[in-house]
């Protein structure tokens, strides 16, 4: 407290007063006499309005910055333990960056970029939605709302996730809408529409952003006896969703879903 | 799912205080890509240092680790900056004669963003994190001398002067450089 001693100590108390009543770190006996002070002193009274009205001023025109998504999901990745595939693509980096270590840190330098987009990073998000979906087979119900009126489903999501998935009509397709449920992928919950075909369940599961930023390719895929499908909407990579559906039906059966899917949701638009 | 220690503590204890931390750095480098430079190397200490276990305040651990981080990037990259504002409780001792005019609230409030921005990046650089700490990321006084490592009486002395400081430069003419 070096700065203000030189000021008189009535000066620098009054100074210190109005500091801690605006930012209410007085209490409430303190703040009682200081608003009896405020009433018969004109001065300290503007002085006290002066402040609040800088105080405005920053709280409108100087807001907290906000960390995009995708520095955020950069700094999480941070903690993330690298999974055996990554630990193969960085040994692999390791290789070529060797070779073209000089181009790279020019290139860094020239940007003034120091980050690498990372990949995300975790287990294998389609065999997390196998799992998801398997244990919703094991269960006695596969959803955990269970309606055939979309008009419930998406509802019950809206409060579940942060974003409600698109929740359409395929019943024409043949594809009866059954319900929902929340599966988890790095800890964060992902909405997955559930669909009876004949006797077989589909599930649909709704990832924001593209197929590489979850670590999927679009197409189809095996995996232990299960069909996958991976599809997309959307045109710009701002606005892709990706949709991955899992079912122990034949893959020509996820084709003709995902074709039902698509047209509805570009029907809705 | 399953998730380490240390991955469960960074979801819990960093990621929800990245706001706040972007918004310290980016007044202590000036612009908001250098914040992310110095925040993604606090991020990168904050993981190292996670092994001592409970964290009383996550906010304000982060926020000090991301100070030092900011510290370091202008040691680096503003050698000047540190050096200008190395001691600012000393450089100023008048009090409020330092204001020659009494300006109307109204001033203070009519004040456009681009013209509180530069006031606000003019003050020394200890006003200036201490009030950005109060006034923008919303932290106790005690907070913020846990942050910078002064007592809470410094804290409020520097408050005083950074509102003083910016009352004042609000209230020159606007054509002055």
């Amino acid at each position: 407290m070096t700065d203000v001693t030189s000021e008189p100590q009535p000066a620098r108390d009054r100074t210190l007063l109005l500091q801690a009543a605006l930012d209410g770190e007085l209490d409430a006996t303190a703040m009682l006499l200081f608003e009896r002070q405020l009433v018969e002193d004109p001065a300290l009274a503007a002085e006290y309005r002066r402040l609040g009205a800088l105080r405005q001023a920053i709280h409108d025109k100087l807001p907290k910055l906000r960390a995009s998504e995708d520095f955020r999901n950069r700094m999480e990745a941070i903690a993330t333990p690298p999974p055996p595939v990554a630990q193969l693509a960085r040994k692999w980096f390791g290789e070529w960056q060797q070779t073209a270590m000089a181009a790279s840190l020019a290139l860094a330098l020239g940007s003034g970029l120091t980050f690498l987009m990372l990949p995300r990073q975790g287990p294998d998000v389609t065999q997390t939605l196998i799992a998801g979906h398997v244990r919703g087979m094991i269960a006695d119900q596969p959803t955990d709302v269970a309606s055939s009126d979309r008009h419930t489903v998406k509802p019950w999501f809206a409060t579940r996730v942060t974003q409600a998935p698109q929740v359409v009509d395929l019943s024409a397709a043949g594809f009866a809408l059954a319900g929902g449920r929340v599966d988890v992928i790095d800890d964060k919950p992902v909405a997955t529409l559930v669909f009876r075909h004949l006797k077989h369940v589909i599930s649909v599961s709704e990832l924001p952003g593209t197929p590489a930023h979850w670590g999927l390719v679009e197409g189809h895929r095996m995996i232990k006896g299960y069909s996958t499908y991976t599809w997309t909407t959307g045109e710009t990579p701002d606005n892709k969703t990706t949709y991955i559906a899992v079912s122990d039906i034949a893959p020509g059966e996820l084709d003709a879903l995902a074709a039902a899917f698509r047209k509805a949701v570009a029907a809705e638009h | 799912m399953t998730s380490t220690p240390a991955e469960r503590l960074f979801t819990e204890v960093v990621l929800p205080h990245l706001d706040d931390a972007l918004t310290l750095a980016r007044w202590l480098t000036g612009n908001a890509t250098d914040a992310q430079d110095v925040v993604q190397e606090a991020c990168l200490r904050a993981f190292k240092a996670f092994e001592g276990g409970r964290i009383e305040n996550p906010r304000a651990w982060l926020l000090t680790i991301t100070r030092n981080a900011a510290f370091t990037w202008l040691a680096r990259n503003r050698p000047k900056s540190l050096v200008l504002t190395a001691d600012p409780d000393m450089e100023e001792t008048a009090g409020s004669a330092e204001r020659p005019e009494t300006p109307e609230e109204a001033v203070t409030a009519a004040a456009d963003a681009d013209r509180l921005e530069k006031a606000m990046a003019a003050l020394p650089q200890a006003y200036r994190e201490t009030i950005v700490m109060r006034e923008i990321n919303g932290l106790a006084y005690r907070e913020i001398a846990e942050v910078t490592g002064v007592p809470i009486g410094t804290v409020m002395s520097r408050l005083a002067r950074a509102r003083n400081l910016l009352i004042a430069a609000l209230a020159e003419p606007k054509d002055r450089p």
